[in-house]
């Protein structure tokens, strides 16, 4: 998150954040974390409404570990999604079309 | 010139990254890759090091051959680079 303010505040922009193995787990609805504390979804989601930049999140790392949409939840007979609404799910070939369109890609 | 951001405090993981330096590249420590800092001391190396001053900060790492460097320092070395490579 740091370097996402940091790139934004200088001349650079950011097209997609993308989260991919067990960073997807920051996409869970249900985290609960103790009173006082807030769920690092939410902190994304926060950060993605202030910059407006979407966040996608890998489907396949996604689903098997329990982070579905309606459509993935209704797929696999799971009755409700887990993925925070802030989030999308989608495929490899979306990650390659940005960064294809990028100038670089940075992973953390 | 290549950024090898290093965020890994394992030996083995620094062993591979000096394998795949290339003159002009650059080692950036950052998150628990900081604590690298003494056991890259030990190491000859012409490529420029650079440590978060953030992570080095909140680590309690104060003395450092690493050029320190702030958020904003860092995306200009990314922008700078050629390719940035992640170590984990």
């Amino acid at each position: 998150m740091r370097f996402i303010r940091a790139t934004l505040e200088s001349d650079h922009s950011i097209k997609r954040i993308f989260f991919y193995g067990d960073a997807v787990l920051a996409a869970n609805r249900f985290q609960t974390p103790p009173q006082g504390q807030k769920s690092i979804a939410q902190s994304w989601a926060e950060l993605a409404e202030e910059i407006s930049i979407p966040l996608h999140a890998c489907i396949a790392n996604s689903v098997r570990r329990g982070i579905v949409d309606e459509r993935e939840a209704e797929r696999y007979n799971l009755g409700v999604s887990s993925i925070h609404p802030s989030f999308t799910l989608t495929g490899l070939g979306e990650m390659t079309e940005v960064v294809h369109d990028s100038e670089k890609m940075v992973q953390f | 010139m290549i950024v090898h951001t290093l965020f890994s405090d394992l030996p083995d993981t620094l062993g591979q990254v000096l394998a795949a330096l290339s003159p002009g590249d650059v080692i950036l420590l950052a998150g628990d890759g900081c604590y690298q800092n003494a056991r890259v001391k030990q190491i000859s190396s012409d490529a420029d090091l650079f440590m978060l001053a953030e992570d080095a900060q909140v680590r309690g790492i104060n003395e450092t051959s690493a050029r320190l460097i702030s958020d904003p320092e860092w995306v200009t070395l990314t922008a700078e680079s050629h390719q940035v490579i992640s170590w984990f």
